[in-house]
C-alpha cells in the first residue's frame, strides 16, 4: 500500500503542470462550492426563525362550546404536520387587535355588542412540513374539520423562501456538476500526458492493477489535496472579511468533510474515466 | 519482496525449444497479411539474427513473439505455452521473462537513466534494495557508470540505446528481443552494442535480434532466419 501511494505522489510529481493545474481546479472548485455552502448557512439560519413560526390560524365557529374548541385543539395538534398549537380565546384576539391597531379597533368593533373576533386555533408546522406546499396540504386537512369556518397562513413569504431554497440549491448542484466535469477533464488531462509511459509499463510487464491503482489514488490526492487548499483558501477569505459581510460562523465540521469527501470521490471517479480506454486494451 | 513469478520453465536444457512459431501468420485488419505462415523454433541460449530489408515485416515478427499482437492464423508458443493463452497478469509475467528491445528507445524523458532502468524492477514489486543493488551491478555494464543521474535528453543515441539495453536485461529474462538496435549507431557503437548481446548469451539468455545490416549479421556467424516475401526462412549462410 506505501509503494501504491509512493507511485500515486510520484505521479502527481511527473505530472508537473497538468497534476498542479488539477490541484488547483479542484482547490478553486471546492472554494466555490464551499462559499455556496457558507452563503446558504446564512440564509438558513435566517430563514430557521421565520419557519420556525410557520403555521396557520384556523377560525372556529362561535357556536362551538369551550370544551369542543379544547377538542379541536387536540384533533388539530394530532396531525403529523403540526407540531404545537396554541387557542387564541376571544379575549386575546382583541388584545392582540388593540396591539395591532391600536385606536382604530374602537372603531371597527363599532356597533357589536360583544366581542365580534373569532376564537381560532394556531397550528405551528412541523420541521419538515415549514415549506408553502406542505403548509398548503396542512390548510386543506385542517379546512376539512368540523367546526373549522376557515383558515389563514402566511403563503407568500413562504413561497418566497421556497424559492430562495430552490435557486441556492440549483447553484449548489450547477458549481457540484461543473466541477466534477472540471476535474475529470483534468485527470483525463493527465493521463493523456501520461498515456506513453502507461504504454512503456504495460511493455516492461506491470500488471493492470500496478497501473490503475496509483491512477486511482492519484485523483484521490488530487481530489484531497484540492478540497484541502479550498477549505484553507476560503477560511483565509472568512477570516479577513467574513466578519464585514456578516457572516458569523464559518462551516462546521461535518461541512468541511462533505466538501473535502466529496472532491476526493470526485477525484477518484473521475481517475477511473479515462483508465478503461487507456489500459483496457493493454493486456 | 521481487515478484518474478515465473509463468513457465521453458524446458532446461540449453538447446531445448523456447519461442516457436507454427503456421503463425500476422495481417493487420483485412489487410495483406505481413507475415505469411511462419514456422521456426529459437532453442534456449541461442543467439538468432532476424534479416530482411526495412518494411519486411520483422518488428511484426517480433512482435507476435513478444505477444503484442496476436496471429491471425497458426500459433505462437513460449516452451509449451500458446501466446494466444495468455492474458492479464500472466501476459504482464511473460513479458518479464521476454524484455523487448525498442528501435524507438521508449525512455521517459523525466526519469533519470537509473530511473528508466529501475521501471522493470519496479513492477514486479521488487524491494528498493534489490532494485537499487541491480540497477547499480547492470549500468557498470553497460558503460553507464558516469551517466547514471542524467536524463534521457543529456545522453547520446548509443547511450540511450544502453540504457534501453539495460532495463531489458536488469531483470535476467530468459529471452532478449531486440529490434534494430544498431539502426541509428555509428559502425563502432554498432559493435559495442553486439558485443553487450553477446556477453548477456554467454551468460545464457536466448537473443534475437532483429536487423537490415547484412553484414553486420554475417561477421558475427550466428544463425540467420531471413524474411522474403512475407515468408521466413532459414538462411542456409
Amino acid at each position: 500500500m506505501i509503494r501504491l501511494f509512493r507511485e500515486a505522489l510520484l505521479n502527481v510529481r511527473h505530472g508537473g503542470v497538468v497534476s498542479l493545474l488539477a490541484v488547483v481546479i479542484v482547490a478553486l472548485t471546492a472554494a466555490l462550492f464551499s462559499s455556496l455552502y457558507l452563503v446558504r448557512n446564512a440564509v438558513y439560519a435566517e430563514a430557521a426563525q421565520f419557519e420556525e413560526n410557520a403555521g396557520a390560524a384556523a377560525f372556529v365557529s362561535d357556536e362551538l362550546s369551550e370544551e369542543a374548541v379544547k377538542q379541536l385543539d387536540k384533533t388539530i395538534l394530532a396531525m403529523e404536520s403540526v407540531e404545537r398549537t396554541h387557542i387564541v380565546w376571544k379575549d386575546e384576539a382583541l388584545r392582540r387587535s388593540q396591539e395591532l391597531f391600536g385606536d382604530d379597533t374602537a372603531l371597527m368593533l363599532q356597533g357589536f355588542e360583544e366581542n365580534p373576533l373569532p376564537v381560532a386555533i394556531e397550528a405551528f408546522a412541523a420541521e419538515p412540513y415549514r415549506n408553502a406546499d406542505s403548509m398548503r396540504e396542512m390548510v386543506k386537512e385542517m379546512k376539512r374539520l368540523e367546526g373549522v369556518e376557515d383558515v389563514v397562513f402566511e403563503n407568500e413569504a413562504l413561497e418566497q423562501l421556497d424559492r430562495m431554497k430552490r435557486v441556492a440549491f440549483l447553484l449548489g448542484g450547477l458549481i457540484a456538476a461543473v466541477s466534477m466535469v472540471v476535474i475529470a477533464f483534468s485527470i483525463m488531462l493527465t493521463v493523456y500526458a501520461r498515456r506513453e509511459e502507461l504504454a512503456i509499463l504495460r511493455l516492461l510487464g506491470a500488471t493492470y492493477g500496478y497501473i490503475r491503482i496509483p491512477l486511482l489514488l492519484q485523483g484521490f490526492l488530487e481530489g484531497l489535496f484540492g478540497s484541502g487548499l479550498g477549505l484553507l483558501i476560503l477560511y483565509a477569505l472568512y477570516w479577513q472579511y467574513g466578519a464585514s459581510v456578516g457572516f458569523t460562523s464559518f462551516l462546521r465540521l461535518e461541512q468541511m468533510g462533505i466538501v473535502a469527501a466529496g472532491a476526493t470521490l470526485v477525484g477518484t471517479i473521475a481517475g477511473m474515466a479515462p483508465l478503461r480506454k487507456h489500459i483496457r486494451a493493454m493486456h | 519482496m521481487h515478484t518474478t513469478h515465473p509463468i513457465h520453465n521453458p524446458a532446461g536444457e540449453k538447446g531445448a525449444p523456447i519461442l516457436e512459431a507454427k503456421e503463425a501468420t500476422a495481417r493487420f485488419g483485412s489487410r495483406e497479411a505481413v507475415i505469411q505462415r511462419a514456422s521456426f523454433t529459437i532453442e534456449r541460449g541461442g543467439f538468432v539474427f532476424l534479416l530482411g530489408p526495412s518494411g519486411s515485416g520483422k518488428t511484426t515478427l517480433l512482435r507476435l513473439l513478444f505477444g503484442d499482437i496476436r496471429p491471425a492464423e497458426g500459433a505462437v508458443f513460449y516452451g509449451r505455452i500458446n501466446l494466444r493463452n495468455m492474458r492479464g497478469r500472466r501476459m504482464a509475467h511473460y513479458r518479464r521473462e521476454v524484455s523487448f528491445i525498442f528501435q524507438d528507445f521508449k525512455l521517459l524523458p523525466r526519469r533519470t537513466v537509473f530511473e528508466n532502468i529501475a521501471l522493470a524492477l519496479r513492477v514486479t514489486g521488487a524491494s528498493n534494495r534489490t532494485i537499487r543493488q541491480k540497477v547499480d551491478e547492470i549500468i557498470p555494464r553497460v558503460g553507464l557508470a558516469h551517466r547514471r543521474d542524467a536524463y534521457p535528453s543529456e545522453i547520446s543515441g548509443g547511450e540511450q540505446q544502453r540504457v534501453t539495453i539495460a532495463r531489458a536485461m536488469v531483470n535476467e529474462p530468459n529471452v532478449l528481443l531486440a529490434d534494430e538496435p544498431t539502426g541509428n549507431l555509428d559502425p563502432r557503437m554498432s559493435t559495442e552494442i553486439l558485443d553487450l548481446f553477446e556477453k548477456f548469451n554467454f551468460r545464457g539468455t536466448t537473443v534475437v535480434v532483429a536487423t537490415h545490416d547484412a553484414a553486420m549479421a554475417a561477421a558475427r556467424r550466428r544463425r540467420t532466419l531471413r524474411i522474403e516475401r512475407r515468408r521466413v526462412i532459414e538462411d542456409p549462410a
